[in-house]
């Protein structure tokens, strides 16, 4: 198993974090931080504040209370932009109608952004080479042209994938990204994703499907409106929390991880 | 009116007499409104475009009826009712944005709460000035062959703004109009973008009001960037449809009214409507022959999920 190349900047700190809407606590008393490399899996049952949680890191939602601070910049001064990629909810993205090419979608961020930033990975190549390359990792090259209403969903979901990709920024977040794909295609996106991360990336990621994930070198955040725990998967794995909430399927990942452990 | 129309087309024998279709060109108040009608269609069919799909497209006519009152406002204060309408309009336009954001009621209901209230306000104060006047009703109508040399050149220079102003932020508008929140992670102000939309939109109400009359400059926002939906793939496709289309139906329109002699807003509004079923029927027969060919290949290829 590869060593984990992981450095000691802070490239987030949540501090005491919460949210309310309408007078009713979505989520509360969030607190941890991750280092450069890290691969956090958000979890925790549905309504637990999950994507509110991660809207309001972002800066998308402004908090009730509590510090966010990006690369140690608090997040209401945040402006490097270029560094953080963003993969949001399914539900999102459902006009049909919308007139907009799978291509113009995808290079969306890229055009926004520009070359700004670290052109980590670039290798001089031109943006076209760049989607191009991301297109075919995700094999919807014959995508391109099409309209982004005649996908399916999991297309969709390959297309907003690859517009993260190609930015080759240092943090991910994702929130669900692989709720309308097949389990082979999984598969591919997790490498991609795990490749991502052993390149350097921070990986922030809420996934309810356990298939095909194990907790190997992830940290885990568990939360049902209040943080239950936060630390290494090997840690929850001997954990109350972790067969609340996974069930007979706990075995499985925990078997995951120590087998790759034995390696 | 058709027929003669017709019965000219048929008499056509030399060139010379097509040509003199054309004739209509050459009076300078014609070229004025010619021009005046392509550029600020154009910008309000490309702001439209936006507008549709943001689910604002009705704000254009509501806007129409707070310039309204703006109108008898200023007409009533004497002088340019321009400057008033201006101003009320682009408060409102604000207002519609806020009261959305701050009261979370939905655009639509801003809008119609926004536009009753305004047009109410026009009314009670044309009434207390004694009745609707001449000017109020041409505001109403427009009188796009009337323009005069100031406002000639006050529409064409807003129009190019913002036509210039929305190319500079493209790529920009486009990110937030497909998703607002992955916009904000791109660093996108949206908030200020927001405000843009709503301030242009006001001052393009009022220019284009000028033009074909208050009530028929929403169709100017909406009907071009609809008729551009039917048939367009991509987003930069969508923009220039809907810009093309807006300006073939003024000229269209500046052509069949003079020769015609009917009122320029309604034929204008009337052609684009016919572009938009025109649209319409070529995305149907498209669909169809899509369907035909699917049905061959999938016999053929495995699909693809």
């Amino acid at each position: 198993m590869m060593e984990k190349k992981t450095n000691t900047e802070k490239v987030l700190e949540v501090s005491d974090l919460s949210y309310s809407y309408n007078h009713q606590t979505v989520f509360e008393g969030i607190d941890f931080s991750l280092n450069g490399g890290d691969y956090l899996w958000m979890i925790g049952p549905n309504g637990s504040g999950k994507t509110t949680l991660m809207k309001t890191i972002l800066g998308i939602l402004t908090a009730g209370t509590g510090i966010i601070r990006l690369f140690g910049e608090d997040i209401d001064k945040f402006e490097d932009w270029e560094r953080i990629a963003y993969v949001p909810q399914r539900l999102l993205f459902f006009d049909p109608y919308f007139p907009a090419t799978a291509l113009e979608v995808a290079s969306m961020r890229l055009m926004v952004l520009g070359g700004r930033g670290k052109n980590r990975g670039n290798f001089g190549r031109s943006k076209d080479e760049r989607i191009g390359d991301a297109f075919e990792k995700l094999g919807i090259s014959h995508l391109m042209n099409r309209r982004i209403g005649e996908l399916s969903g999991g297309q969709l979901q390959r297309v907003i994938l690859a517009r993260a990709l190609i930015a080759n920024s240092d943090i991910i977040f994702l929130d669900e990204p692989t709720s309308a794909v097949e389990p082979r295609v999984r598969e591919d996106f997790f490498k991609i994703i795990d490749d991502l991360n052993e390149r350097g990336s921070t990986i922030i990621l809420i996934n309810h499907d356990i298939s095909g994930m194990g907790i190997n070198n992830n940290k885990i955040l568990f939360i049902n409106r209040e943080q239950l725990f936060f630390g290494e998967g090997s840690e929850f794995c001997m954990s109350e929390e972790m067969s609340g909430y996974f069930g007979s399927s706990q075995h499985i990942i925990c078997h995951q991880h120590l087998d790759e452990g034995n390696d | 009116m058709l027929g003669s129309l017709f019965a000219s087309v048929l008499n056509i024998v030399t060139v010379k007499e097509a040509l003199s279709l054309f004739d209509f060109l050459k009076y300078g108040f014609v070229l004025r409104a010619l021009f005046t009608g392509v550029f600020v269609g154009t910008a309000c069919a490309v702001l439209g475009v936006f507008l549709v799909l943001r689910r604002y497209a009705l704000i254009g006519h509501g806007l129409t009826h707070v310039a309204f009152g703006g109108v008898a406002v200023g007409l009533l204060l004497g002088g340019q009712p321009f400057w008033s309408a201006l101003i009320i309009t682009i408060l409102s336009s604000i207002g519609i944005l806020k009261l959305q954001e701050r009261v979370r009621i939905h655009a639509d209901v801003a809008i119609g709460v926004v536009s009753a209230v305004g047009m109410a306000t026009g009314i009670l104060i044309a009434s207390a000035a004694r009745g609707f006047n001449i000017d109020l009703m041409s505001y109403l109508f427009g009188s796009i062959l009337t323009i005069g040399r100031e406002e000639f050149w006050a529409s064409l220079m807003i129009s190019v703004v913002i036509v210039v102003f929305i190319i500079l932020f493209y790529h920009k508008l486009f990110a937030m109009t497909f998703d607002g929140e992955t916009a904000m992670v791109m660093g996108i102000n949206v908030g200020r973008f927001n405000y843009f939309f709503a301030v242009v939109t006001a001052l393009l109400v009022v220019v284009g009001m000028r033009l074909v009359g208050l009530l028929l400059v929403s169709a100017l926002i909406i009907l071009p960037a609809v008729t551009s939906l039917q048939v367009s793939k991509s987003f930069k496709w969508s923009l220039i449809v809907a810009a093309f289309t807006a300006a073939v139906s003024v000229f269209l329109g500046i052509f069949s009214s003079y020769h015609l002699d009917l009122p320029t807003g309604g034929t204008i509004v009337m052609i684009n409507f016919l572009l938009f079923i025109g649209a319409y029927l070529v995305r149907r027969i498209v669909l169809e022959r899509n369907k035909e060919g699917s049905r061959k290949r999938s016999q053929v290829v495995a699909s693809d999920y």
